[in-house]
């Protein structure tokens, strides 16, 4: 196996004395799709940020979060903030749950899409304005143009989850981050937001770190899951043994809850 | 296509507000701007030199002295017209400073990490209670009365108020998702700050700035009128109420006049930024 592009070793978050995260440790290698579950208030958003070295103030984290930038490591955990800026964007890109508030409300969606794009590629003028209207078309979102002129309030919330998408792309990174990407969106809209994202990972060869409390959008689009439960780690497996066959009684009581849900509905979601 | 959404939504209870609001806009564009007009006219032409001592002494309004004399025999109208630029000069320059020191003391409390945040909270809290006018004279002290103390030492004061909403607003902005989502993307410290906290502070400030120019306008006529603030033959409208003092009861319109146009300007400022505000306010646009 080739060297992972994340490696948690041991992760663990606190607050003050109090410890949110447990123990995480799991490994991501090139192209691979993880998803993390687990309920809400488990440390699954937790651990993504600690993995992006962005804990704010009392948080705290532990063991390590180890970033391969291809040049060599940079730990998440221990490494200054001027390091990982560096990191971030080219190695690492973060979609959140909430598009409304995860873009600039006073920004235009071009000008806050061309920044990454100027910093990463080191694009100016019409070359940039070309790469910001292409960034938009790629997320597949009709009239780049006039989407580039609009501020956030006015375009929808699928259409504000593809800018946000298009942004976590704009440094062409080798690990997306998804946080309950599709959790803030209607479920029709939902369909195509991870359609888009199994598309770009799989066309870029990126590896995915997917989180979610779903467990069906988990299964679509991972390849290994790994369980949370009150900031601990219950669970790692490929996605199919997980489903076919969860060890844990926990992960026992996840499956057969969405199995129940299911049986109630005339066909399956996938 | 969702403006027009939202008009419909808020029209129901819009019309009052609405009239209410362009009211306090018009009646506060109209005097502030009355008196920016002045002030501006004042740097090219009045009627006579406002230090000329040529006409009688204490003469009432009339044709030839609009507004009277003082007790010198300088044309009053001139030194109105000299106090509005004073009176702009002060707002404009004390606004700046205030918004410039205080907007940089917040950021940085903001940003510096928890000790710095205290230490600077603790001295904004001094600082806030401490009185304008007193922190005024202790520089005034320093640095001898002039127009340029006066200034400096009314934004230095109006400053910790800035600093206080700056930080607190900083750090709101700091809190939310779309700053993640920048450092995510690889932004530093300084393009969140330049790109994203300082457009997102600004509109907060705009009234408390606008409310700080009409407090140094009145700080400016308080320093004048107890000798601390510019020195004559600057006609501030302050040291203009504290010479006509001793002649009120025989030329009441030396008195009567710099307080009408004092009371002109800060109304009107206020009432814009009032207006200001309204027009800004997010709770009356942003229903989604």
């Amino acid at each position: 196996m080739t060297a992972p592009l994340l490696d948690l070793d041991a992760l663990g978050i606190d607050l003050d004395d109090r410890s949110l995260v447990e123990a995480v440790t799991v490994s991501i290698a090139p192209g691979e799709r993880l998803g993390i579950i687990g309920e809400s208030g488990s440390g699954k958003s937790l651990t993504a940020l600690a993995a992006l070295g962005l804990l704010a103030h009392p948080l705290r984290a532990r063991g390590s979060a180890r970033i391969s930038t291809g040049e060599g490591t940079v730990d998440a955990v221990t490494a200054p903030q001027r390091r990982l800026d560096r990191v971030r964007g080219a190695v690492l890109g973060a979609v959140f749950q909430e598009p409304l508030a995860s873009l600039d409300p006073l920004m235009r969606v071009g000008k806050q899409l061309s920044w990454p794009l100027a910093r990463h590629r080191g694009l100016r003028g019409d070359a940039l304005r070309r790469a910001v209207l292409d960034a938009l078309a790629d997320v597949q979102l009709p009239e780049p143009e006039r989407i580039a002129r609009s501020y956030i309030h006015e375009i929808s919330g699928g259409q504000r989850q593809r800018v946000a998408i298009a942004l976590a792309l704009a440094g062409s990174p080798r690990l997306l981050i998804a946080d309950e990407p599709t959790t803030a969106l209607d479920v029709t809209v939902q369909a195509g937001v991870l359609d888009l994202l199994q598309r770009e990972v799989s066309e870029r060869g990126m590896a995915l770190l997917f989180i979610s409390h779903d467990l069906p959008v988990v299964t679509r689009m991972t390849d290994r899951v790994l369980v949370m439960k009150d900031g601990r780690q219950v669970e790692v497996a490929d996605t199919a043994t997980l489903v076919s066959a969860p060890v844990d009684p926990y992960t026992q009581q996840l499956v057969a809850a969405s199995r129940a849900l299911d049986d109630l509905l005339p066909e399956g979601p996938r | 296509m969702s403006t027009a959404a939202v008009a419909v939504v808020t029209e129901p209870r819009a019309p009052r507000r609405a009239r209410r609001r362009s009211i306090n806009l018009a009646v506060g564009a109209v005097l502030f701007g009355l008196i920016a007009v002045v002030a501006v006219v004042s740097l090219f032409w009045t009627p006579f030199s406002p230090e000329e001592t040529g006409g009688g002494r204490l003469l009432p309004p009339g044709a030839e002295h609009w507004a009277g004399t003082d007790r010198l025999g300088r044309d009053l109208f001139s030194q109105l017209m000299v106090g509005a630029r004073l009176a702009m000069l002060v707002g404009v320059g004390s606004m700046a400073i205030a918004a410039v020191v205080g907007v940089l003391v917040g950021l940085v409390a903001a940003i510096a990490g928890p000790l710095v945040d205290d230490a600077v909270s603790s001295l904004l809290d001094i600082a806030i209670a401490f009185p304008t006018l007193l922190l005024a004279m202790l520089i005034v002290a320093w640095r001898g009365a002039s127009l340029e103390s006066a200034i400096l030492a009314i934004g230095l004061a109006g400053s910790a108020v800035v600093a206080r909403l700056t930080r607190v607003t900083a750090v709101r902005v700091l809190g939310r998702d779309f700053v993640t989502a920048a450092r995510t993307s690889g932004t530093g410290v300084v393009g969140i700050v330049g790109r994203h906290v300082l457009p997102n502070v600004w509109p907060t400030l705009i009234v408390p700035l606008a409310l700080q120019f009409g407090g140094a306008v009145i700080a400016e006529a308080s320093l004048s009128y107890l000798g601390l603030g510019s020195p004559p033959p600057n006609a501030s409208w302050g040291r203009m109420l504290q010479e006509a003092q001793s002649t009120v009861t025989v030329a009441p319109t030396a008195a009567l006049l710099p307080g009408i146009l004092l009371v002109m300007t800060i109304i009107g400022i206020n009432l814009l930024a009032d207006g200001v505000r309204d027009v800004a306010d997010p709770a009356s646009r942003s229903i989604r």
